[in-house]
């Protein structure tokens, strides 16, 4: 038995739902899943909070399920974050090599991932994680780090993700005003990828698409690098809200229509048909739509998103070494033909997410709508366990927004 | 009807195959071309006028199956298929979609003729079920076909087959669906080229399909002998490429062409119609007529049917023609249209459609106010009588901000590249859902 372990609780405060997961890590980083909760998410729009009293309230009640199946207590937490404020880009430092002997020191390489850093961001907005790529020296990509080597400039290759501080803050205070604190906040998308991708698949590149209610972000990872990441305001919200608006029906059915009868691909076998849309307790209402005009509404909003994504990461070539795929999850992966669609516009095999490396509830593993949660929780075992600290407690470490 | 305003554009192989058929069984002299990504093809072809596409795009190898690179070789000769399509009146583009030349070359060829100034009606074959890929292929091109095309006639391969048994010779099913098109082209063709008894213009033809898109059918039948109106009737009831009659059914305008040999008699032109129109009673009917000597014994009936199309169409596309719809009838919807035909229409529910007419203006396509020269002249000289009334600085800001955005209508603006995402997608790639 590990001596300390600690417990690791990832809050996701999503649009659709507010899911809290709480596990713990062992000594070689394996991790186990003791309790999920969740709650439906009210006070939410587009991955942003818009009515704090009401999401205070579900991320109480998904805390409270979560810690009852987990029977601990939770004081503090890692708190994932999204929003189309959040943007991921690529940077480089550059540091000379200042002694006489050309001796890379660990200074140097330290001071080319701090100048990596120092970019201009839009106002009010924050870093908030920097990734490390590849350090390069004169040039030449070295696999570790270059201490000891000689050589003119080190150049640390980072992939920064920013987003605005305010409305990180939001969300915190949110958690903080239930006197739990936040130990970090944590990019959804580089959480997600966490829980959905083997060490394989991350050494063989992988695409990872989280597909939320309001908000989608996706994450290139190949190796330990962050190679892209970002998000569109775009989620099954917004395919619900084209289904209403589309077939002249309200918000509640579409939402209904998307999950029983949805598609992402316009099937031949669709044309032509028509669903009749749930009688009401009276067995009046008897409208029919053509499923053929659900699922090409539908099949329009996914493409468009899934293109968008497409164009950012087909910038930099990145979906040539994306060798592993790609991989879907969160609530729009359940889609049927989603998996299709994805595989023609990404010309890549397409994989729906389940989470890896992980014990505990095998049920809960299979959904990939909880990824994330668990994802923030593993994150935060790595933050912990690449820094140990002389005296291990969860209160003393990684202050907000180093 | 000259001749030469009428052009036959056949698309790849396949194309050029079913315009084949046409040629021979036709006789007469078409102004046909053959477009084509692949010079092997063309150089078997049975049709003399040959437009390579895309020497530089796919260095004479063909599209190889590929949709994108028939679009592109497509796009690299485009003023070729101008050059041909200059002047015409009415283009038949002619194509086996699910290939890569078909697929890809015909919806950007349908739209330069299109754009050229034609009246461009496209005749399709899709791929068998079991050509997934090519199924696939076929599906999107379509999707581009019908809005390129004013009209789109496409027989499923798939629908032909159910028609054979198993032992039927691939060729023999190949050369069925082929006749099938064949006939119908030929029966369009004859439509406008021979002198009517009962003439039929182009115009008539026109104001039919344009801006109509999918939602026309055609067909064509011959049958001969005693009692041959009553046949060439029940051929047009239970014909595949009307639904099996359900076409009919629902029909808003269904335009008829008898052509028969110095035998045709007014009686047999009058029964079939009034067979026909049995079927469809609130329809408008168009009648024509036409003699050719060639014919004498047969009768050959063409059919061409409309629906009333969605307004978002009639709004755009229709507003540079004259076009008299009449107004959606509510006895589309009474029992007397036969049930079980009566509720399909390119395999779509009429009679919500009906309904759905009058849910479906929106204020995001604003349908054009429909008004009499009486009224308008009303408004006019309203307008004339108080001109010192107008006050240009009260004047309203025309809203551009129409686009509806539901439930995220209060909520911040997800711009991205100069679109608002938030406003659904199929409106703003315009995709008409009728």
């Amino acid at each position: 038995m590990p001596k300390e372990s600690p417990i690791l609780v990832g809050l996701e405060i999503g649009t659709s739902k507010i899911c809290a997961a709480i596990g713990e890590e062992n000594e070689r980083g394996e991790f186990t899943l003791l309790g999920i909760g969740q709650a439906k998410s009210h006070g939410v729009r587009k991955g942003e909070i818009v009515d704090p009293a009401k999401a205070q309230e579900d991320v109480r009640a998904a805390l409270g399920n979560a810690e009852e199946q987990a029977q601990v207590m939770v004081r503090n937490l890692f708190l994932g974050v999204t929003g189309r404020h959040i943007e991921g880009f690529n940077n480089m430092g550059m540091h000379p090599v200042a002694s006489d002997d050309r001796l890379v020191t660990a200074q140097d390489v330290a001071d080319a991932a701090n100048n990596a850093k120092a970019i201009t961001l839009p106002a009010e907005h924050t870093i908030l994680h920097t990734i490390r790529q590849r350090i390069c020296l004169d040039g030449i990509e070295i696999a570790d780090k270059p201490v000891g080597m000689l050589g003119r400039k080190v150049e640390a290759h980072v992939h920064v993700i920013h987003g605005n501080s305010l409305r990180i803050q939001n969300s915190m205070r949110l958690v903080q005003a239930l006197s739990i604190e936040v130990n970090q906040p944590v990019f959804n998308g580089l959480a997600n990828a966490q829980a959905v991708l083997s060490p394989e698949d991350k050494e063989n590149g992988a695409l990872v698409i989280d597909i939320g209610g309001g908000a989608t972000e996706f994450v290139f990872q190949q190796g330990q690098a962050i190679r892209q990441s970002g998000v569109f305001a775009i989620g099954g919200d917004h395919v619900s809200n084209d289904i209403a608006l589309g077939l002249k029906i309200n918000i509640g059915l579409a939402e209904r229509l998307k999950i029983q009868h949805g598609a992402a691909v316009v099937g031949a076998d669709s044309r032509g048909r028509s669903v009749r849309l749930g009688d009401d307790d009276l067995g009046l209402s008897q409208r029919e739509v053509s499923l053929e005009h659900l699922h090409r509404i539908m099949s329009a909003r996914l493409q468009e998103l899934l293109e968008l994504i497409a164009e950012r990461c087909s910038e930099a070539c990145l979906l040539d070494e994306a060798r592993a795929g790609v991989f879907l999850s969160g609530g729009c992966s359940h889609i049927p033909g989603i998996d299709t669609l994805a595989q023609r516009i990404f010309r890549l095999p397409v994989t729906r997410a389940t989470c890896r490396n992980i014990t505990g509830n095998s049920a809960t593993l299979g959904h990939p709508e909880f990824a994330t949660a668990i994802g923030i929780a593993r994150y935060g075992g790595m933050r912990l366990r690449n820094r140990p600290r002389p005296r291990f407690s969860l209160r003393n470490v990684l202050p907000f927004l180093r | 009807m000259n001749d030469a305003s009428i052009r036959f554009l056949a698309v790849g192989h396949a194309g050029a195959q079913i315009l084949n058929g046409l040629r021979t069984r036709s006789g007469s002299t078409l102004e046909c071309a053959h477009a084509d990504t692949s010079p092997e093809s063309l150089r078997t072809s049975p049709i003399d006028r040959r437009i390579t596409l895309g020497l530089s795009v796919s260095h004479g190898l063909g599209a190889g199956g590929d949709p994108d690179i028939g679009r592109l070789s497509a796009e690299a000769d485009l003023s070729a298929i101008r050059e041909f399509t200059q002047g015409a009146r009415l283009v038949f583009v002619v194509a086996g979609l699910g290939g890569g030349t078909g697929s890809g070359a015909a919806p950007v060829i349908a739209r330069a003729a299109r754009e050229s100034g034609a009246l461009v009606l496209v005749i399709a074959t899709t791929p068998f079920d079991f050509e997934r890929r090519r199924v696939a292929y076929a599906q999107e091109s379509l999707e581009r076909l019908k809005v390129a095309a004013d009209a789109v006639l496409a027989i499923s391969n798939q629908r032909v087959r159910r028609m054979h048994d198993d032992r039927t010779h691939p060729h023999e099913l190949y050369q069925f669906a082929n006749e099938l098109l064949g006939q119908t082209l030929q029966g369009l063709w004859r439509l406008l080229d021979s002198p009517g008894l009962i003439p039929l213009e182009f115009a008539h033809i026109e104001r039919l399909l344009r801006g109509r898109h999918s939602e026309s059918a055609f067909a064509a039948v011959q049958a001969t002998g005693e009692n041959r109106a009553h046949a060439a009737a029940e051929q047009l009831l239970t014909h595949p490429f009307l639904d099996t009659g359900a076409a009919l059914a629902s029909a808003h305008q269904v335009l008829v062409s008898v052509a028969g040999g110095d035998d045709l008699q007014i009686g047999e032109v009058e029964r079939l119609v009034e067979t026909l129109q049995a079927r469809c009673p609130t329809a408008e009917f168009i009648v024509g007529a036409s003699i050719d000597r060639t014919l004498t014994g047969n009768l050959h009936v063409t059919a061409i049917t409309t629906r009333p199309s969605a307004p978002a169409v009639t709004a755009w596309v229709g507003s540079g023609f004259a076009r008299n719809d009449p107004e959606p009838t509510p006895a589309m919807e009474s029992s007397d249209v036969p049930s079980a035909a009566g509720d399909r229409f390119n395999g779509e529910d009429f009679s919500r459609e009906s309904e759905g007419r009058a849910v479906a203006d929106s204020r995001f396509i604003p349908p054009p106010p429909e008004l009499n020269i009486e009224q308008r002249q009303r408004i006019l000289s309203r307008q004339r009588n108080k001109p010192s009334r107008r006050r240009p600085d009260s004047q309203m800001l025309m809203n551009f901000d129409i686009a509806q955005r539901g439930r995220f209508d209060n909520t911040e603006r997800n711009r991205h590249k100069g679109v608002d995402l938030d406003v659904p997608t199929y409106l703003r790639l315009g995709i008409v859902l009728n």
